[in-house]
Parts: C-alpha cells; sequence; structure tokens
C-alpha cells in the first residue's frame, strides 16, 4: 500500500514538473521585409570558338553580355559587383566549380567579396550560328540555379540573351520573366508619316509592320500575341478619299488584313481576351463611340452612345474580360476615365473612374486587373497616375520629370501608359529630352525612370504584349 | 470487544483515508494527463490599443461647407439643393410663442419645397451630365482636411502599471527589433513566402536557441528570418519582474505576419 502511494505521489509531482516546463507560445507578426539587392557577379564571357578571335566575335560577346547585363540591371534585383573587385583570374578560369572541372573557378574567391550570384559564359560563332554557354550560380549555397547552352543565328543573337535572362529571373523568382516580350508601336519615321513598328521591350530588333507611308496609329496586341491592330489613313481609290481605317497585321504570315473601313475615324483597337471580339471607336456620326466587331459574325455594335454627343474613345479591357476603361468627355469638360461592363448596352451608365486634374486619358490595366494607370493632365503637362480599381483611389504618380525649353526649366508630358506583362513596370512616352522617346518605370519600387529609345523620333502610345516564349 | 471495535472503527477510518486520498490523486492525475493532450493557452501579441477620446462631429458646423462647392460648380442655381429640412426645424422652434407659428411654419415650408424642388432639378440635370467634380481636387486624393469637432482628440485615460501592457510593450520591442533587420534579397519580394522562427530567449534578452518552427519552402527566405533574429540578438533586457516568465515562454516570430 506505501508503495503505491509512493508511485503516485512521485508520478503526480512528474507530471506537475512537465506541465510547469511546458511554456506558453507568444506568438509575434513581423511585417514585410526591408528589400536588398544582390550582389551579382558577371565576368566577361569567354570566347570558346576555334582560331583567333576577331571583331565581328568579340562584338558578338560584347551584344550578348551588354544586353544581360542590361536585363539584369532593369531587374532591379542585383548591384554588380565592379570587375576590378574580381580575385579570379575570369580570363582563365573555367564555366564550372574547380570541384567538377579542372581549371574551374572557386566558389571561395567570389563568397570572399560578397557576390551572392555568379554568371559564368562562354560563347563560340560558327558559320552564321553563335552558341552561348552559361551558368548562374549562387555563391552562398555553392550550387547551380541554371545553365543552358543555347544557340541561334547571329541576327537573332539578342533573342538568345532576353532567353537565358527569362530563365535566370524564372529560376530565381517562380516567375516569368518579361525579357522576352515585345512592344507595338507608332513612330514617326518621316515628317507627315507615322508608321507602326514591333520591337522587344528594350526598343531594339525593330520591324516595321505599317508599309502605308502615311500616317498609321494606335496599335494593339492580339491575346496571343500573334497579331497587331492598328489605324492606317488608306486611300481609297474608288471614292478617292483617305479614310482612317481599322486593320490588322499576322505577324506570322505578314499579311494584312482590313477590319472595318466605316466612313470617319475607325481607331483605338483592343482586343477582348476571348479573341473574337474588338473593341475601338468609330466616328462615323461625328464624335466617336466604341463599338464592339465580333470576328465571327462580322458585326458590330455599339457599346456607348454619347450621350449629347460626348465622345467616347481609347477602350482598354480588364485582364478578366469584364470591365472596360475608357475615355470619355460625358461629363461636359475634359475627357476623365471611365469604367463600364463589357459588352453592356449602350445605355447603360458607367462608372466614372477618375476626378482629379483637367484631363485623363488612355487608361491601361495592370496584368492583375487591379490597377489602372493612366495619363493625367494637371497645372499643364501629363504625368502618369496609378489608379486602385477596387478603392477608385488615386494612389500614385509615376512620373516626374522636367524639360529644358529655352533658358527655363518646365515640366515634361509623361503619356500613353502600358503594362509590363509581368506587371512591375509601366512604359510611356516622355517629352523631357524633346520628342517624344519611349521610358519604362518601376511600379513597386523607387519608381525609376529610364529611356528605352533614344533617337530623334517622336514615339506614340507603345503597347506592351503578353509574355512570349 | 470494545479493542474490536475500536480496531474496527480504525480500520474503517484507514479505509476511508486511503480511499480519499488516492480518490484526490486521480482527479489531480486525471487533470494533468489531460494537460498533456490538450494544447496549452498560446498568447497572441497583438499592438496595445491606445483608445482616444474624442468630440462628437459637430454636424452644424461642417454641412453648410459642402454646400458652396456645388455652388461654383452649377452657377446658375445658388441654392444649396441638399438638405431642405435643417434649416426650418430651428427657426420654428425658438419661438414659443403659440400665435406665430403657423406663419413661420408656412414660409419654412414654402421655402423647404422651393429647396426640394431645385434639388430635383439638379437630380433630372444630373441624368444628362454628370456633375463636374470641385475644380483642381488634387490628384492624390487626401482625405479631406476639413477641421471639426470629431478630429480632436480629448485628454484620455491610459492603462498603466499592469503586467500584461508592460509584457505586451517588451515584446513590441523585440518586433520592432526585428522588422529593423528582416532584409530579403529583392528578387524574392514577388513571391508569397512565410515562415515561422521558434526563439528561446534566457532573463537577460539573449537569445539562447533560434529554429525554424515552419519553412517558407525557401532556403533564402529562411536564412533572411533568421539572420533577423541573429542580427536582433541580445534584445534589451526584460523588466525585472517579468524575466521569468518571458524566458519560460517560446517566441515564435512569423516572416512577415500571418
Amino acid at each position: 500500500m506505501k508503495k503505491l502511494s509512493l508511485l503516485i505521489f512521485t508520478l503526480l509531482f512528474s507530471f506537475l514538473a512537465t506541465a510547469q516546463s511546458d511554456s506558453n507560445k507568444v506568438y509575434l507578426d513581423v511585417g514585410d521585409a526591408k528589400v536588398k539587392k544582390s550582389l551579382l557577379a558577371m565576368p566577361a564571357f569567354l570566347y570558346f570558338g576555334s582560331g583567333n578571335t576577331n571583331s565581328t566575335h568579340i562584338r558578338y560577346g560584347t551584344e550578348l553580355f551588354e544586353t544581360i547585363k542590361q536585363n539584369m540591371d532593369v531587374s532591379s534585383y542585383f548591384t554588380f559587383v565592379k570587375p576590378d573587385a574580381f580575385l579570379e583570374d575570369t580570363t582563365k578560369a573555367k564555366l564550372k566549380p574547380k570541384t567538377l572541372e579542372e581549371g574551374g573557378f572557386d566558389f571561395k574567391s567570389w563568397s570572399a567579396i560578397g557576390t551572392d550570384f555568379l554568371i559564368k559564359a562562354g560563347y563560340s560563332v560558327s558559320d552564321s550560328t553563335v552558341k552561348l554557354e552559361i551558368y548562374a550560380y549562387s555563391v552562398k549555397q555553392m550550387k547551380l540555379i541554371f545553365g543552358r547552352t543555347y544557340s541561334a543565328k547571329a541576327g537573332d543573337l539578342r533573342q538568345i540573351a532576353h532567353t537565358f535572362s527569362d530563365d535566370f529571373i524564372e529560376a530565381l523568382t517562380g516567375k516569368k520573366g518579361m525579357y522576352r516580350s515585345k512592344i507595338a508601336v507608332t513612330v514617326s519615321t518621316k515628317p507627315g508619316q507615322k508608321e507602326i513598328f514591333v520591337m522587344d521591350w528594350d526598343g531594339k530588333n525593330r520591324k516595321q509592320i505599317s508599309k502605308f507611308k502615311n500616317i498609321s496609329i494606335s496599335p494593339a496586341w492580339s491575346p496571343d500575341a500573334k497579331k497587331v491592330a492598328y489605324t492606317s489613313f488608306a486611300y481609297h481609290p474608288k471614292a478617292k478619299v483617305r479614310n482612317a481605317d481599322l486593320f490588322e497585321y499576322d505577324l506570322e504570315t505578314g499579311k494584312t488584313f482590313m477590319l472595318s473601313a466605316k466612313k470617319g475615324i475607325n481607331s483605338g483597337a483592343a482586343y477582348h481576351p476571348n479573341g473574337d471580339e474588338i473593341y475601338f471607336s468609330i466616328s462615323e456620326q461625328g464624335s466617336p463611340d466604341i463599338y464592339i466587331y465580333d470576328r465571327k459574325t462580322e458585326k458590330r455594335r455599339k457599346f456607348t452612345d454619347g450621350p449629347l454627343g460626348a465622345m467616347n474613345v481609347e477602350p482598354a479591357i480588364s485582364p478578366d474580360g469584364k470591365l472596360v476603361a475608357y475615355s470619355s468627355d460625358r461629363s461636359g469638360k475634359q475627357p476623365m476615365v471611365y469604367l463600364k461592363k463589357a459588352g453592356s448596352s449602350p445605355k447603360a451608365k458607367p462608372t466614372r473612374l477618375t476626378f482629379a486634374g483637367r484631363y485623363n486619358s488612355t487608361p491601361a490595366w495592370s496584368p492583375d486587373g487591379k490597377l489602372i494607370a493612366f495619363s493625367g493632365f494637371k497645372n499643364g503637362h501629363f504625368d502618369i497616375y496609378l489608379l486602385n480599381v477596387e478603392t477608385k483611389r488615386i494612389f500614385k504618380k509615376l512620373t516626374s520629370a522636367k524639360k529644358r525649353v529655352g533658358n527655363t526649366n518646365k515640366w515634361a508630358n509623361n503619356e500613353s501608359p502600358t503594362f509590363s506583362p509581368d506587371g512591375r513596370f509601366v512604359m510611356f512616352t516622355s517629352d523631357r529630352y524633346g520628342p517624344h522617346q519611349l521610358f519604362i518605370v518601376d511600379v513597386d519600387g523607387k519608381n525609376i525612370e529610364r529611356r528605352i529609345t533614344n533617337d530623334n523620333k517622336n514615339y506614340e502610345k507603345p503597347k506592351w504584349s503578353k509574355l512570349l516564349d | 470487544m470494545s479493542f474490536l471495535k475500536a480496531k474496527l472503527k480504525h480500520d474503517h477510518f484507514k479505509l476511508f483515508l486511503v480511499v480519499s486520498f488516492s480518490t484526490h490523486l486521480l482527479v489531480v492525475a486525471l487533470f494533468q494527463i489531460g494537460s498533456l493532450f490538450t494544447s496549452s493557452e498560446t498568447i497572441e501579441i497583438k499592438s496595445a490599443m491606445k483608445v482616444d477620446m474624442v468630440a462628437l462631429p459637430d454636424k452644424h458646423q461642417n454641412k453648410p461647407k459642402k454646400a458652396p462647392a456645388k455652388k461654383k460648380v452649377e452657377k446658375p442655381k445658388p441654392a444649396p439643393p441638399p438638405k431642405p429640412e435643417p434649416k426650418p426645424e430651428p427657426k420654428a422652434k425658438p419661438k414659443p410663442k403659440p400665435d406665430p407659428k403657423p406663419k413661420v411654419d408656412k414660409k419654412a415650408q414654402e421655402d423647404a419645397f422651393s429647396k426640394l424642388n431645385q434639388a430635383d432639378a439638379f437630380s433630372k440635370l444630373d441624368d444628362i451630365k454628370e456633375p463636374e467634380p470641385e475644380e483642381n481636387k488634387e490628384f492624390d486624393n487626401d482625405a479631406s482636411d476639413d477641421k471639426f469637432k470629431g478630429n480632436q482628440i480629448l485628454d484620455g485615460n491610459s492603462l498603466s502599471g499592469l503586467d500584461k501592457m508592460e509584457m505586451n510593450a517588451y515584446y513590441n520591442t523585440l518586433i520592432t527589433q526585428v522588422q529593423n533587420e528582416f532584409l530579403a534579397p529583392a528578387f524574392l519580394s514577388q513571391k508569397d513566402l512565410r515562415c515561422s522562427v521558434i526563439v528561446q530567449l534566457d532573463e537577460r534578452g539573449y537569445v539562447l536557441r533560434r529554429d525554424i518552427e515552419s519553412s517558407s519552402g525557401n532556403e533564402l527566405f529562411d536564412e533572411a528570418a533568421l539572420s533577423a533574429i541573429d542580427r536582433s540578438s541580445p534584445f534589451p533586457t526584460p523588466p525585472e519582474r517579468l524575466q521569468n516568465t518571458i524566458a519560460r515562454n517560446k517566441i515564435i516570430f512569423r516572416f512577415p505576419r500571418q
């Protein structure tokens, strides 16, 4: 009996003891991390080709290197390690770590200078084919993140660089990069002539798709990014008049089709994500209204109707295809941005989205459908603003720059926003250096504005394609 | 006999004691066992809320302000269309005498009717053209800066001296410190990553142990969370009264808040 009670006692106290040491849990919630850029080292690419390198080979190597470097820089994820800080002889160390390849590089010589990521590459040129063998390593983890050998015709050199950039960014972030996406934009080629061009996101690798040698404007991407619709002042030989007709260019076949030639201006096309409908403005009855053109039935119907002769233009369809943002002066004075259900009757009343400033136009949706960027006119100049669609609040001004006019500084105009397909950037036109050039600005970060084109031409209404493979 | 009786009594008493004691033990043991299988109480730390007592907004002061804005826009009709009622009321009330009342009421009614009609006219206008908003409205859509009684803070009463408050305050300093040291690579910012780190502090606020409790699945993000703890150590020394409790508790930092 005594033994039993003793046992019970010891058991009981051991329970009590464990209960006491089984302490409470306290949950503390930490907010979002501060963001830091990672240190990226990218030594010059090695030449693997046989024989001596000639100037063409060197040019290819430089172009590959510079394109990848620019892409990485624009990502705003990295700071570059300066080459004079390199400890290793980068002209000799091979592309793989020395544990895997004799004469390979040493992770230690990179971690010693704080490198987070290392990109090593070599290339060769034979006939007119360029081969790029490239590896991206995490120095801290001492492991390969991504590596591949690309090859392409010398003319598609930049495509290799963009493809690697996309692959590397995807390996790192899990999200597709935007470097292979394209821009469709109006470019003033000669006085009185505007043509539509399709180009890489960085303004390079241009292809002229309108060849009317007159005025072609307001391009739009089809949802599959295989076609571009645009408006051109085409000559009608029978009626002997020019009319602003709507055309569609097929990038695969290189053929152009006419979509609409109603008398007046047929302009500002926007494809519905379903691919069957195109929204655009027709000014048949004086002031323009937005119409829906159905490719299957080849019929068009009205989407907006005034009121009282108000102008309704620049439709922008939300990525889910449910809403249409457009600019209208239906309030009686200056154009403002309105929102309406896609496919709704012309009499259906839209919701007014913007109330600020004197003039708001060219709405553009972010790829997630949460934001609308537009150009707003205030204090004598245009700037790009961001609006939260759900709260209908303008929460950010994305652009700000001055231009030199005579001896004074005036505010520059920043217009016609279009989102990058990854939603991280907005491209726009700006006259800060004279002609309207293309710029991009990052949406989330420090809103750094970068110049994309660098010539004396005027660029109008750029449209960024979807992500491309 | 009496001896036998006494023994019997004694045995009864002994039995009673044993049964009573073991039953008590059993009950206590049951509770202990129960507490082993049910999760221990968790403490959720949320920032202590300070409540400010504010005066009620003064409705009458604020209302006339809105009207002129509309006036500017709709120039042809100067009378402010909304709120036809508030005016007649104060007019009718201050006059206690029975005689003049009907007269005033009539006037007020007429006033109200004409204003109602005007308001109606406005709404018809609205159908045709939407109202132009106040001019020069700022792009940043700042909330109105109107000063009315409602945003005046009165002298509040603050709670102090309670252990819980002190504990919360201490834990809040931990959060601030870790938050300041929480740096993650920019390329991860697009990902929705979360992890939690379990931390054991000693009485002086030094980190004795820290481990990933639940991983984000991304090595670099987990590492960023751990090094935020490492760089924060040592934390400030906790208030003396709370040192034991804090050293006994397991602190779980959730990166970022879940």
